[in-house]
């Protein structure tokens, strides 16, 4: 059954259609929620409220691309658990504002085992959220700057300068790391 | 680093991601789906059930209390519908978190289109907030049903009003498709919205119009409103496109020497909705449209002119109520005025006789029969000689807050140098008179509970009362003046000067109908207008 009829019988209440759609797309969205810096110990959690909106409002689901629609959710879940952990701090989440440098690298070495990759990773983490997630949707979901726009609810000429610029903050961070690793090298 | 070694890096991690193994479980992710699950249609039968019981309750006493805990008993074993479901301080507080988070982004997504910070100080921002607020402030419900019933109409709230003019526009139109009719309220909200709006986009307009030296302008309108202008930088052609898809259209002024202005383009209101408008609101909709295709009044004949009055009489009589009903008086006296001024007698004793039954006949008359007497009226005269059925709220329409671009400019630049040169105007783009302009850059200090600033911005020439730097702070910090509250109801400022324009008197208008003054002084040797002390009571 292709995902539009999947979608058209999740919404009459078919749970079997739905499992389907979840199987489909649950490890994109856990993939996003990590990439996003949600803690992996969060992920699993994340994932289910995920699902248990998309099957809540369903119904209104109307655009033509589910998988937009799904980003677009993660994204707010992951503001929502964000909001939760600051409690009563009423500010827009920066996704990172707590980020733990100390213990964070260690837990996340049994995740990515390449070192470079996981310092790669790290980096990311590093940058604004505005430009993170354009950054990660492109490179990693192969996204196109319409599909970006869209998820962020930005328009495409934002998208192609947040890349850029995430794009150029990015590799000084790097560089910056290559140039530490050298001076402690010798 | 070049970007051959940042692409290789980036597929690298990539592949990495890819190897991560996933943590969650679909059966897991299902059965929380299913706990979590509403159900979907009202289940009647533990209420017929606990009705019943009553009945017998008040007919066997004793052995109708033992059916009733048994029902009880009973319906507490199925699960319960969310009607009857009890709403815990957790419930209430994820509802909270999650309207919350909703206006919060909803907000930073409107800053982002509007490329401005300040929009929470935007009247039709703050009618979802104050939702948002007073959401927050409830802490009990009888049923979950309630409460989430109550955390969608909020969300609804904050779809509809933190959002741009074309995104609350979707909404409207799928609500009528859904509804086939138009909640009038939330459309006139709408052209609120893009009325305060104006001010910003023209201020944009009026920095980043490329307008051609030669060629007809009014063919360059023509493709303005088509979106056929394509030569322009970026930002200009964006912004055409911005302005159009959010219900703006160009027009070309006359009587601006040949200026382009924006309007809201009401044609697309009527087009849209069609049969499901209102009497009132097609007159003022297809009036407000008569006006961009057939000009305002100088560019009307007197015969064009007297039509106009009697049209505009008409639709202000027949709906004394209508909400836009002021914008119409406005335009009435103005075309009234108008005609009065520049009519002979012939003119106007063929307008009595042409409309005899008409109010504004009679003021037609009563000004040419007096006239013989009075040889100078004046138009303050003539304005307060207008029926009061006609007559408008004094005053020009005024946005206090958030401030233009270029306000916002001066006012940072003020709270640095303090100099007052700066101060003296005009500023581009902005539609306020200069010292309503001050007046609102004061205001904006307050609000941002920069006291410094509005203290320098306060009058200290000749009998001034001023307290110094230090207690005027402290003062203001305990101060309970709200002027985003002024500016969330505030739509006119007339403006009144007297000690030969020392001293310069705002009366704000409000929509409840209250008048608050707000006083200026000039200094008599610098001519700085500032804002009277009043001391702290």
């Amino acid at each position: 059954m292709n995902e539009e009829n999947l979608i058209k019988k999740a919404k009459q209440g078919n749970i079997i259609a739905f499992q389907q759609l979840v199987e489909l797309h649950y490890p994109t969205v856990e993939r996003f929620a990590y990439q996003l810096g949600n803690k992996h110990e969060e992920i699993e959690d994340i994932t289910q409220e995920v699902f248990i909106r998309v099957y809540r409002f369903l119904d209104q689901f109307t655009k033509a691309k589910f998988s937009t629609w799904l980003y677009k959710i993660t994204l707010n879940v992951t503001r929502d658990f964000a909001r939760k952990r600051q409690s009563n701090i009423r500010k827009v989440f920066k996704i990172q504002q707590n980020f733990r440098n100390d213990d964070y690298p260690e837990i996340e070495s049994k995740i990515i085992r390449d070192e470079e990759d996981r310092i790669l990773h790290l980096s990311i983490q590093r940058l604004d959220e505005k430009y993170r997630i354009p950054i990660v949707l492109f490179y990693f979901h192969d996204k196109k700057y319409e599909e970006i726009s869209e998820i962020m609810s930005i328009n495409i000429s934002t998208v192609k300068t947040r890349i850029l610029r995430g794009k150029t903050q990015l590799k000084k961070m790097m560089e910056e790391v290559i140039k530490k690793e050298g001076d402690t090298h010798g | 680093m070049d970007d051959k070694i940042f692409e290789e890096r980036m597929e690298s991690l990539k592949k990495s991601y890819e190897k991560v193994q996933p943590v969650s479980s679909v059966d897991h992710i299902i059965n929380k789906v299913k706990q979590s699950e509403l159900p979907k249609r009202k289940k009647l039968f533990p209420i017929t059930y606990v009705a019943s019981f009553i009945g017998v309750l008040l007919i066997a006493g004793i052995l109708g209390t033992q059916l009733v805990s048994q029902s009880n008993k009973s319906s507490g074993e199925k699960s319960p519908s969310i009607e009857n479901q009890t709403v815990s301080a957790t419930d209430i507080e994820n509802s909270i978190n999650e309207v919350r988070g909703f206006y919060e982004r909803n907000l930073e997504e409107l800053k982002e289109k509007l490329e401005f910070e300040d929009v929470e100080q935007y009247s039709f921002v703050q009618e979802a907030k104050n939702t948002v607020e007073s959401f927050e402030e409830r802490k009990e419900y009888s049923s979950r049903a309630e409460l989430q019933n109550y955390t969608e109409n909020v969300k609804n709230i904050i779809s509809l009003r933190v959002s741009m003019p074309n995104e609350e526009m979707k909404i409207l139109k799928e609500n009528a498709e859904n509804d086939e009719k138009i909640d009038e309220t939330q459309l006139i909200s709408y052209l609120i919205k893009m009325e305060l709006l104006k001010e910003r986009f023209n201020e944009k307009w009026f920095n980043l119009r490329q307008l051609p030296t030669e060629g007809n302008l009014i063919e360059y309108v023509d493709k303005l409103n088509k979106q056929e202008v394509e030569n322009g930088s970026d930002d200009y052609l964006n912004l055409i496109n911005t302005l159009r898809a959010n219900g703006y259209r160009f027009i070309f002024i006359t009587e601006g020497e040949g200026q382009i202005d924006l309007t809201i383009d009401h044609q697309i209101i009527l087009d849209t909705f069609k049969d499901m408008l209102s009497d009132q609101l097609i007159g003022y909709l297809q009036y407000k449209k008569d006006v961009i295709e057939q000009g305002t009044v100088l560019e009307l004949s007197q015969e064009q002119l007297a039509a106009r009055v009697i049209k505009l009489e008409g639709i202000i009589i027949a709906h004394p109520n209508f909400e836009k009903n002021d914008d119409l008086k406005m335009e009435y006296q103005k075309h009234l005025l108008h005609f009065i001024q520049y009519s002979d007698e012939e003119s106007m004793n063929n307008f009595v006789s042409d409309y005899p039954q008409s109010l504004s006949a009679k003021q037609v008359k009563e000004f040419s029969n007096g006239n013989e007497d009075d040889e100078f009226v004046s138009v303050q005269e003539l304005r307060e000689s207008i029926s009061p059925e006609l007559k408008a709220i004094s005053g020009n329409n005024v946005q206090l807050l958030p401030l233009t671009d270029s306000l916002k400019a001066v006012y940072q630049e003020y709270k640095v140098t303090r100099n007052d040169e700066i101060l003296e105007g005009p500023f581009l783009g902005t539609e306020s008179a200069i010292e309503v302009s001050i007046a609102r850059l004061y205001m904006y200090a307050v609000e941002k509970k920069d006291y410094e600033t509005a203290f320098y911005l306060t009058y200290d020439g000749e009998a001034s009362e001023r307290p110094d730097l230090e207690r005027f702070i402290s003062e203001m910090a305990q101060s309970t003046i709200n002027y985003q509250d002024l500016s969330n109801k505030v739509i006119k400022v007339s403006t009144t000067y007297k000690e030969n324009g020392r001293l310069i008197e705002h009366a704000f208008s409000t929509k409840d109908g209250e008048s608050i003054l707000f006083n200026m002084k000039r200094d008599n040797e610098y001519e700085k207008v500032r804002i009277e002390y009043t001391p702290f009571p």
